[in-house]
């Protein structure tokens, strides 16, 4: 039972905790140039680009590694992906 | 976990939620992208007003030589509103319309010299390529109605981000986040740009898009607060003869500004208007610092006497619709803040699209079919041992 139980939480921190964590991030963000300006609009800035900065990580630069030896049979495209 | 009937409402919730405002929501996407550089945009179109320099320290000139001004260009007309716009510290602006009764969307703008009060321009708000923009996002041409139809249609987008959001889960469990397939099927891929795009950009879509739909409320606020507290504030008028003498505008709004000294007057709604009374000038003042700037206190002045009659805090309701303003446009973090909205904007397009795609693509499979096609998928990439809590 006990064990059942810290598997759910640990698949639910795998599903979810990445984006559970940008989701805070990004509140903050939306919060924090309200608050103020100066050092809070730097937060929010900051704060706000990290979700673009994650996407970005993954859709171009992230996997191009790991699935080289996958590619690698089809010849040219991943050449080119690199 | 997730029962497999659950995730299968969630799902069909997921997917007919979205179909429904996809279109929309596209438009909204679409429109929207410019309206963020809205400012910026209508400068460069030329919109700009050109103000003569004078030294930073020049007196303002009194607010009723601003009125004289306006009205003797147009002495047929009547003020309505008069406000001041932020970016413009050098000038004061006038709504004029035909009749005090005249529909919302009947009106012509002055902006007169805050200095030397000399009528400038006459500002085109309700022409050119950014209003058309604007009326698209707002409300498609069809009035309030139109404006309420894409608010319920906000609704569903958000509906379906919270759906989406649930059904990520189950889809998710036996994939590391983040992973794109590039080299799998192209839908396979996109389903996993959809699943990535959407989930890392939740809360900024989740927040723009409810606030949105509270903006397109705002009749239906505006309306009751009219209706509540400022007929409440302005019950003692009732019966009274209208004002014939008007008191000096700008000995009412020191007298404003007295009241409240740590605010700043934002627009005066002038005798007649929807947010005053035959008998008032009111003057709404906002606050100085980053918050309580976008909020809005009435000074309800007695437009013979000048004197205050009443003054409150607005009501939540409005207060909500207020801070919803900014944290739909993206215009309160300066540049950076336009630069990441605009780029989440796309992003959401991006998801749009995609979604629309995976449907496209399967839409005869019956839905069982596609969930177990999705677990077998992911099976084949998973990555952490699935445990013991499938089912």
């Amino acid at each position: 039972m006990k064990r059942s139980k810290s598997i759910r939480r640990s698949n639910f921190l795998h599903v979810f905790g990445v984006p559970v964590l940008l989701a805070i991030l990004s509140a903050f963000g939306l919060i924090s140039a309200l608050l103020g300006d100066g050092i809070w609009d730097v937060l929010s800035w900051i704060t706000l680009w990290v979700p673009v900065a994650v996407i970005a990580r993954h859709v171009w630069f992230a996997d191009s590694g790991k699935d080289a030896s996958v590619s690698r049979g089809k010849g040219g495209d991943s050449a080119l992906e690199k | 976990m997730l029962s497999a009937k659950t995730v299968k409402i969630w799902y069909v919730t997921h997917k007919w939620t979205s179909l429904v405002c996809t279109a929309f929501l596209l438009m909204l996407c679409v429109t929207g992208l410019p309206l963020i550089f809205y400012h910026e945009l209508s400068h460069l179109l030329g919109d700009e007003i050109e103000t003569v320099d004078m030294p930073p320290d020049t007196p303002k000139a009194s607010l009723d030589s601003v009125v004289k001004a306006g009205l003797k260009k147009y002495p047929a007309e009547f003020v309505r509103f008069l406000y001041w716009d932020e970016d413009e510290p050098d000038l004061v602006f006038l709504t004029l319309v035909p009749a005090l009764d005249a529909p919302p969307d009947v009106f012509r703008s002055l902006a007169v010299d805050a200095r030397t009060a000399e009528v400038l321009a006459e500002p085109k708000f309700t022409e050119g390529v950014m209003y058309f923009f604007l009326k698209l996002h707002v409300d498609m041409f069809a009035g309030p109605y139109g404006m309420l139809f894409l608010g319920f249609m906000g609704f569903l987008f958000v509906v379906s981000l919270v759906s989406g959001a649930v059904v990520y889960g189950p889809f998710m469990r036996k994939l590391d986040f983040g992973v794109v397939r590039k080299d799998k099927t192209s839908r396979l891929k996109w389903l996993d740009l959809h699943n990535l795009l959407g989930i890392v950009t939740l809360m900024w879509a989740l927040v723009v898009g409810a606030t949105g739909v509270i903006n397109t409320l705002s009749d239906v606020v505006l309306r009751a607060w009219q209706f509540g507290q400022l007929a409440e504030m302005v019950a003692p008028y009732k019966g009274k003869p209208s004002t014939e003498n008007f008191a000096s505008l700008e000995l009412a709004v020191q007298n404003a500004r007295n009241a409240i000294p740590d605010m700043t007057p934002s627009f005066i709604a002038f005798p007649g208007s929807p947010f005053s009374s035959e008998h008032h000038y009111a003057v709404f003042m906002h606050g100085n610092t980053r918050l309580t700037s976008y909020l809005l206190k009435p000074v309800l002045i007695d437009a013979g006497t000048a004197g205050i009659t009443d003054s409150r805090d607005m009501p939540w309701y409005v207060a909500t619709l207020l801070i919803s303003q900014p944290l739909h446009f993206g215009d309160y973090g300066g540049m950076p803040m336009k630069v990441v909205w605009a780029v989440l904007d796309i992003i959401t397009i991006v998801v749009l699209v995609s979604g629309l795609y995976l449907w496209l693509s399967r839409r005869k499979k019956p839905i069982e079919e596609r969930i177990a096609e999705l677990e077998r998928d992911n099976a084949v990439s998973r990555t952490i041992p699935a445990g013991g809590a499938a089912g």
